[in-house]
């Protein structure tokens, strides 16, 4: 089976092609802009360097977030628009599964990100078998380290670009992931193997709402 | 000349939109599906488009628009020769979703991506139904623009004057939420001026009388609220009143300026016949339309004003802008442009034949 792994969520952007389940090419490139540029030049190179064409694609594993909502958009939007002209699933993976899928030990790993604005994107599972701890969630970094501690743990593994933020509010405990902050293609097309296809393309997760404020009522009168 | 058959995509405002369309360069052509949802109720209660609304909109539809527009067309993906994308200019969370959708789509269908510039949709929409020979004056009036262009061939547009401040659109977007109208603006305020008298109010006809073609929409705006709020309570009538009156300063100033530009295309283009082309979701207004149709024929001028549907934002433009490109590049020239950035801002001239 061939799967293409995709993410533009965050600060990289990365394509990697799982054939039978091992990994045949991969591009991990950090970047702040140009994602939308870079991205098809990635999956075609992926795709060249393991001799194999996009006809021969099975499915595509692309994160669905959280992340910026734009850069979400990049990746699942380009997997979509393949999956209708291959007639094959695209199988969403959370950025939160990305990230841990990429740390080791059978602990609990513990994904975050540093959303801004005093935020974390949140969640944690336990082990290798990925089981969720908590539910993915926009917290303040004190309600974070709360719903950490909640779990009455310490054997935490913390990685994400919310690291270093989380763990000075949890007062140094756990020790912080050596994995990238970032999510990687390569592991999110591993997540896809195992994975039922869904019937239909998956939705962005977004955990927070869009910016939008209603406008003030009118101060005119009428009759 | 090759017949084509092109899938076109366009997300860079609030309609999600996806359409197939055959023929050749120059046309016209067919529009074998045009699908288009608008997406007035996400956008309403704010009176205008909220960007991160509109785009997390147009990813939960596109795919299925995609799906409508190639089963009306009656084809697959593959019987089409080219997926052509809006890539800007526009609100950039909604581009980059139509922009990446078609590149995957084309990279699966193994056909040639076109990056489309928006605004040369419009400015070709009127060949897409009637075989309008280059050059022609353009006035694009919608939400988001209002200019005054030469069209001396595809690639090939030379501004004459664009607004200001505020677009045409965005005035009759923000007199109908002054005045409680609701969103779209545009055929609200037409609506409801059907029934009011344009004498009533005295409002400005922007920028009447300046030898630029230019145009500004801010003061008129200003000019109708003072108005609405110097005439007290108001009543349905006083709404139509002030909806006709608006409308009226509209057209003079919308007239006057276009006017200006005719002496500038005649100057520009001495042996060519003058023709008009209106395009733009504000060119769906039919008090406009007739003003137009007036101006035109004092002018001896000929009038081209695509229907309604073609008018407001639509996949079947950009299809066709794609075919015109296509076809213009041959074979050889399109395709690799999977790298095309999606842009929030571009303007025409920045556009080159090739």
């Amino acid at each position: 089976m061939n799967i293409l792994g995709l993410d533009t969520a965050h600060s990289a952007c990365s394509a990697a092609l799982l054939v039978d389940g091992k990994l045949a090419a991969h591009r991990f490139e950090l970047m702040r802009v140009g994602h939308a540029e870079r991205l098809m030049g990635q999956i075609s190179e992926v795709l060249e360097g393991a001799g194999r064409k996009y006809s021969d694609l099975d499915r595509i594993a692309c994160t669905i977030g959280p992340g910026t909502f734009t850069g979400t958009r990049i990746a699942l939007s380009a997997a979509r628009g393949l999956a209708i002209g291959l007639r094959i699933p695209v199988i969403g993976v959370t950025t939160f599964e990305a990230l841990a899928a990429a740390m080791s030990g059978e602990g609990v790993r513990v994904a975050v990100f540093d959303a801004k604005r005093g935020e974390l994107y949140l969640q944690a599972f336990a082990g290798d078998a990925l089981a969720p701890l908590t539910a993915p969630e926009a917290l303040t970094i004190k309600a974070a380290a709360q719903r950490i501690n909640g779990l009455g743990r310490d054997d935490l593994t913390i990685g994400g670009t919310g690291a270093e933020l989380l763990q000075s509010a949890l007062a140094g405990k756990g020790v912080l992931s050596e994995a990238s902050p970032v999510p990687e293609a390569r592991f999110v097309a591993q997540l896809a193997v195992m994975r039922d296809a869904p019937s239909s393309p998956p939705s962005p997760l977004y955990l927070r709402p869009p910016d939008a404020d209603l406008p003030p009522p009118t101060s005119l009168k009428f009759t | 000349m090759n017949r084509m058959t092109i899938l076109g995509i366009e997300t860079s405002c609030d309609e999600t939109a996806a359409a197939v369309v055959r023929g050749s360069a120059g046309g016209p052509a067919d529009i074998l599906s045009n699908i288009v949802f608008s997406q007035f109720d996400e956008h309403a209660p704010y009176g205008g488009v909220v960007p991160e609304i509109a785009a997390r909109a147009h990813i939960e539809r596109l795919d299925a628009i995609v799906g409508e527009a190639l089963s009306v067309a009656g084809i697959a993906l593959k019987d089409v020769d080219g997926v052509a994308a809006t890539a800007g200019p526009g609100l950039i969370g909604g581009v980059i979703v139509g922009l990446m959708t078609a590149k995957g789509l084309a990279a699966a269908a193994g056909k040639p991506f076109v990056p489309i510039n928006h605004l040369e949709g419009h400015a070709l929409s009127v060949r897409l139904t009637e075989a309008v020979a280059f050059p022609y004056l353009l006035l694009l009036v919608s939400g988001g623009h209002c200019q005054l262009i030469n069209v001396a061939g595809v690639g090939r547009y030379e501004v004459l004057g664009s607004t200001i401040d505020d677009a045409v659109g965005e005035a009759f977007d923000k007199t109908a939420k002054l005045l409680g109208l609701g969103f779209p603006g545009g055929p609200a305020v037409e609506a409801v001026a059907e029934r009011g008298d344009p004498r009533r109010f005295l409002l400005p006809a922007p920028l009447k009388g300046r030898s630029n073609c230019d145009f500004s929409f801010s003061g008129l705006k200003t000019a109708v609220r003072r108005a609405a709020e110097q005439a007290g309570t108001l009543s349905p009538q006083d709404v139509s009143d002030l909806c006709a009156s608006f409308q009226a300063a509209v057209s003079a100033s919308l007239l006057d300026r276009t006017a200006r530009a005719f002496d500038k295309f005649t100057a520009r283009f001495a042996d060519a016949p003058m023709q008009l082309v209106v395009a733009g979701g504000v060119a769906a207004n039919q008090a406009l339309r007739a003003r137009f149709g007036e101006l035109c024929e004092a002018r001896g001028a000929a009038l081209f004003v695509p229907p309604p549907r073609l008018c407001t934002d639509n996949g079947a433009m950009i299809a066709w802008a794609g075919l015109e490109r296509l076809s213009q590049e041959g074979s050889e020239g399109g395709g690799e442009r999977l790298d095309a950035p999606p842009r929030a801002r571009w303007p025409l001239t920045e556009l080159k034949a090739t």
